[in-house]
């Protein structure tokens, strides 16, 4: 794993992390790579949008999400570590 | 478990509670849930069913936009919307009669779950609202039966008004228009359901019927083709099958079954559009708006004592009234010495840094009311208009005070903008460079029909005669002359040249280009003075005061830096926007950095 994607990958661990406690969240597993949002962690429409002022927090910058979640092909395809791939495109566009 | 179950006199009663969120979804474990019970029930020990909700705020808002968007092709749809689809039917085609109690929002499913039960009973609440957010918001068609529910329950030309227009239906609304069939105060629903369906339990289920179709639904539907004309042509095909749709299913042609399928097929079309695509990512953008306004808090939970000192400004009254008579759970009236907030006329218009015209001042505690931290401001408020600025800035300790009059506004079905302001609320600079141009296009002679062509063809439902409509020409023309420096008269004038809603065939990308960098000016200063938490705010102002297009996602999206070089680039729309507004537009494009990544 490359040192950035790493940073990424912890960083929005974090976020989510965030995101669990404060809208307390009872996920019924641990925040891993493999973890998918919606049906291991229970996210939902509005938990995404915490999850974008979360990451926010982290990244010090507005990413969008909408079209990591329009590109899947299910809700169930949208895991920890989809995101980070998506947030490492977005980030190297912005580089 | 999403749903509680308990049961008494043969009534079983499903209480929704989505575990640890402030608001229920109808998600997956919710739907296998509800497919469980109702695939096992005892038609002869259970002789009704009762929905009801454990949140207050909240009787079912959301599953299809994630349900929907998060797919890339048909049979993604068709397969993601399996299950939930399993258990609207399962309600539909439930052998005992079964009952929607609805308390806070019902939006979008919400709405088809509701109307998929036989009855509907609605408490007569603020926070009780009905409302289709599908097309009005997202641009894609809903999917789980209202297209053949709503017209026999409410007729055609309310079915239309409620899912094409996007009207959004408070409980005696509901009532009036055949949609709920008792209304109860919060205090008595659970009873007055309850009496209800002992009344019903046993009695057989009614049977679908064919909505009423003679003249007055010709006409309906005559007028709603002529109304679908004068929209973005863009929009256009989406609006003709949601019609569609809703006429096949008032004919009752085919079977529920076969209709359900032809509206998914439809739905999933419209989801996987790029229209469609691009409008659900505002859904993000709105949440991330709502959040900053309340500290992301979406219960509130302390009682405001509110006092309100009558004042002579229509809408700072009319906005003070409906805190007391709309009932908001969380606010109580109180003396005026003794309240917590304290709501007063703002005074002269657009002399104040906190309110602009029409805005009430808000008097945070006692004893504060020379220092007025915030001014509440709903420059269409008269009008229906939804969007409430929140401007000032409040000390640390009322910071919490502040949240939580931003959450009893979001209550009352407002969306509130919170804004620290240096001069002018943002939405009267928000307004003023929406005009600039188009009054200088005015003054150079430009006509009404190629302006109005120019925004339909860009997405504008709503153009600049609806704008002055909204907010009353004199009004309007009073704050652009106090934003532009234009004299009253001037602006009056070329604010009656505009006010035509007919469009040709011409159009003027200058002018489209001009707006670009009037609106960038404006974006770029509130970034850099931090009047905003972040664009997201200014992008709910544009979508709510503005009519900015749904398919365009938001204003912080489209003003790219690319399409403001290109906009720089045109020298009759530089010439349109200004040359202050030209100026401030180079220096964002120089330093290249977009609102949203």
């Amino acid at each position: 794993m490359t040192r950035q994607r790493h940073d990424v990958l912890a960083r929005v661990t974090s976020a989510l992390r965030t995101v669990i406690v404060d809208e307390g969240m009872a996920a019924s597993s641990p925040v891993m790579p493999q973890s998918r949002l919606v049906d291991d962690l229970g996210f939902d429409s509005v938990r995404i949008a915490s999850l974008t002022i979360a990451l926010e927090e982290q990244f010090d910058e507005i990413l969008l999400l909408g079209e990591w979640i329009a590109d899947a092909s299910s809700p169930s395809d949208l895991t920890v570590d989809s995101l980070v791939e998506y947030l490492l495109g977005v980030l190297e566009e912005g580089t | 478990m999403p749903f509680r179950e308990s049961e008494s006199d043969g009534v079983l009663r499903l209480t929704l509670d989505t575990p640890g969120s402030p608001v229920n979804v109808f998600n997956l474990a919710t739907a296998r849930q509800l497919c469980g019970i109702l695939d096992n029930l005892d038609a002869a020990r259970t002789r009704a069913v009762v929905f009801d909700t454990a949140k207050p705020d909240s009787f079912l808002n959301g599953v299809g936009l994630m349900l929907a968007h998060a797919t890339r092709t048909r049979d993604d749809v068709m397969s993601a919307a399996e299950i939930p689809w399993s258990a609207y039917r399962a309600i539909y085609e439930c052998p005992v009669p079964t009952f929607a109690v609805v308390q806070g929002s019902c939006f979008g499913c919400g709405v088809e779950f509701a109307l998929s039960c036989d009855y509907r009973i609605a408490a007569d609440t603020s926070v009780t609202q009905f409302y289709m957010t599908e097309v009005a918001d997202y641009l894609f068609l809903p999917l789980f039966g209202s297209t053949w529910n709503l017209p026999e329950t409410v007729g055609l030309e309310s079915a239309i008004d409620l899912l094409l227009w996007g009207q959004r239906w408070d409980a005696a609304t509901a009532m009036r228009n055949g949609l709920v069939d008792e209304v109860a105060p919060a205090s008595e629903l659970a009873a007055v359901a309850h009496a209800f369906a002992t009344r019903t339990a046993g009695l057989p289920v009614p049977e679908p019927a064919a909505a009423a179709w003679g003249d007055a639904e010709e006409l309906a539907v005559a007028r709603t083709r002529q109304r679908i004309d004068a929209l973005p042509p863009t929009y256009q095909p989406l609006y003709e099958q949601a019609l569609e749709l809703l006429m096949l299913g008032a004919k009752k042609s085919g079977t529920y079954r076969e209709h359900q399928r032809r509206e998914l097929e439809a739905s999933a079309h419209s989801a996987l559009s790029a229209n469609g695509k691009a409008a659900y990512s505002f859904f993000y953008l709105r949440q991330m708006a709502s959040q900053r306004a309340t500290g992301g808090a979406r219960t509130g939970s302390a009682v405001l004592s509110v006092g309100i000192r009558d004042t002579d400004d229509g809408d700072a009254r009319t906005l003070a009234r409906d805190f007391v008579q709309r009932r908001v759970p969380q606010l109580q009236t109180a003396h005026w010495d003794d309240a917590a907030l304290r709501l007063v006329s703002a005074g002269s218009a657009h002399a104040d840094a906190a309110a602009g015209s029409g805005a009430v001042r808000v008097c945070l505690r006692a004893g504060h009311c020379d220092a007025v931290g915030l001014g509440i401001y709903a420059p269409a408020y008269h009008r229906g208009g939804r969007l409430v600025e929140l401007a000032g800035t409040v000390s640390d300790g009322d910071e919490d005070l502040a949240r939580e009059l931003a959450r009893a506004l979001q209550r009352l079905g407002l969306e509130v903008a919170r804004t620290t302001p240096r001069a002018g609320t943002l939405s009267d600079r928000m307004l003023a460079a929406y005009w600039r141009p188009w009054l200088a296009f005015a003054g150079g002679g430009g006509g009404a029909h190629l302006l109005n062509a120019t925004l339909r063809a860009a997405g504008f439902v709503r153009l600049p005669s609806h704008v002055i409509d909204d907010l009353g020409g004199e009004p309007l023309a009073s704050l652009l002359a106090a934003r532009l420096g234009h004299g009253v008269g001037s602006a009056d004038v070329a604010l009656e040249a505009l006010a035509d809603a007919g469009f040709g065939a011409e159009q003027d990308p200058s002018l489209l280009d001009a707006f670009a960098l009037s609106m960038v000016e404006v974006c770029a200063e509130v970034r850099e003075a931090r009047e905003a938490r972040d664009q997201t705010i200014l992008d709910l102002i544009a979508r709510e005061l503005l009519d900015f297009p749904r398919h365009l996602c938001s204003l912080g999206c489209w003003l790219t830096v690319d399409r403001v070089r290109s906009a720089l680039a045109n020298g009759p729309a530089c010439a349109l926007a200004g040359q202050a507004a030209a100026m401030r537009a180079a220096r964002f494009a120089d330093e290249g950095r977009e609102f949203y990544r």
